[in-house]
């Protein structure tokens, strides 16, 4: 196979298996309900998949050795956390986390 | 489609053009480094690399997909880590599938098409713009109207990243941004303790598997997640259900204005 058939054919069946994912149950479900423990524990998706999503890129740098040492993505998420917590508007947070997060690198963290 | 639309449903499209407009603009800069990823391998074409920006259209998964096959992973190893960083798709649909049941089968067929993380945020049972309380027509006009910005964002970023190449500083470190977006969304989605818990357990995790293959950590922490916060939140509701549901109305109210 030439690479170029190997990239187009990869990307093609990649695209195939994402979007069976996201229709699995939208198109699947039809009339029927999951049962009830199941549509307990899927209200816990979005808290459990983002926090899994933003963890790894917040603590990527620091090992439990070094959490001492100030970390700037750490002190900037941080701050940006406990901003949306107060004002719960995302463009707040975006503009001052990375702000925070330049000043902190600026100044050599 | 309901007869209730009129008014409301217009009124949906522009709540769903803004509340995605805020998540979209973090996307761009991301989009354009995917960009210049493609651009620089020896192994995927300009046009392969755009394409699968509608293809396959999941960021992570696209990076992932790019660098497998600059090293030299055959077909099987690039699908299956695909399926793998995305497998939490399987649960969005699964949370979202109640609220569309009754929708029409085009709607399923496409709404499936744009199920990415942003696009479930805003359009989860729990989402402050489209509660369960409106109309199906307005949920469904909020679900499109909120995935058009993304995905054209996406489109256009990835695009403009192959084209113009590296014009944003690597020292800016942009992609910061990323996280801070997903931060932004997990304390909104986050409003009571089995909710709090779900988070721990999806992170911890998450960070501890962080060098394993194909982003099991991240799939891992999340089922677990989802699995003890559903049971928590039955053991909560057994022994105190009407705290339970107080503690959610409360949190309901309070996201009502959580986007511009």
């Amino acid at each position: 196979m030439s690479s170029a058939t190997t990239v187009w054919l990869a990307f093609v069946l990649s695209g195939a298996v994402t979007y069976a994912q996201r229709a699995s149950f939208l198109l699947i479900l039809g009339d029927r309900s999951l049962p009830a423990p199941i549509q307990r524990a899927l209200r816990y998706v979005a808290p459990a998949a983002f926090a899994a999503i933003v963890a790894p890129r917040i603590f990527d740098s620091v090992s439990p050795s070094e959490l001492t040492a100030p970390d700037a993505r750490l002190i900037a998420a941080v701050v940006g956390g406990v901003l949306m917590w107060k004002v719960r508007n995302l463009p707040v947070l975006l503009v001052g986390g990375m702000v925070v997060f330049w000043l902190l690198r600026w100044v050599g963290l | 489609m309901e007869a209730t639309g009129g008014q409301s449903s217009a009124g949906a499209v522009k709540r769903g053009l803004t509340a995605a407009t805020a998540l979209a603009i973090p996307a761009l800069p991301i989009g354009v480094l995917l960009g210049v990823a493609i651009r620089e391998s020896d192994v995927v074409g300009n046009w392969a690399g755009w394409a699968s920006s509608f293809l396959i259209f999941a960021g992570a998964a696209q990076f992932a997909a790019v660098e497998l096959l600059d090293q030299g992973a055959g077909v099987a190893a690039v699908v299956a880590a695909v399926f793998m960083i995305n497998a939490r798709h399987l649960m969005y649909s699964a949370a979202i599938g109640g609220r569309f049941q009754e929708a029409p089968a085009w709607f399923k067929w496409i709404g499936s098409y744009f199920l990415i993380d942003q696009v479930f945020a805003l359009n989860n049972e729990y989402a402050a713009d489209a509660p369960s309380d409106r109309s199906l027509s307005y949920r469904i006009r909020f679900y499109l109207a909120s995935a058009a910005p993304m995905a054209s964002v996406w489109y256009v970023g990835v695009g403009a990243g192959i084209l113009l190449g590296q014009f944003i500083p690597a020292a800016w470190e942009i992609e910061f941004a990323i996280p801070l977006m997903f931060l932004g969304l997990l304390v909104l989605s986050t409003f009571n303790l089995p909710g709090v818990v779900a988070a721990m357990i999806g992170g911890t995790v998450a960070v501890i598997g962080r060098g394993w293959p194909s982003g099991s950590g991240l799939l891992l922490g999340a089922v677990l997640g989802v699995a003890v916060a559903g049971v928590l939140d039955g053991l909560l509701s057994d022994s105190d259900a009407t705290t339970a549901v107080e503690v959610e109305v409360e949190a309901a109210g309070d996201r009502v204005e959580d986007t511009p």
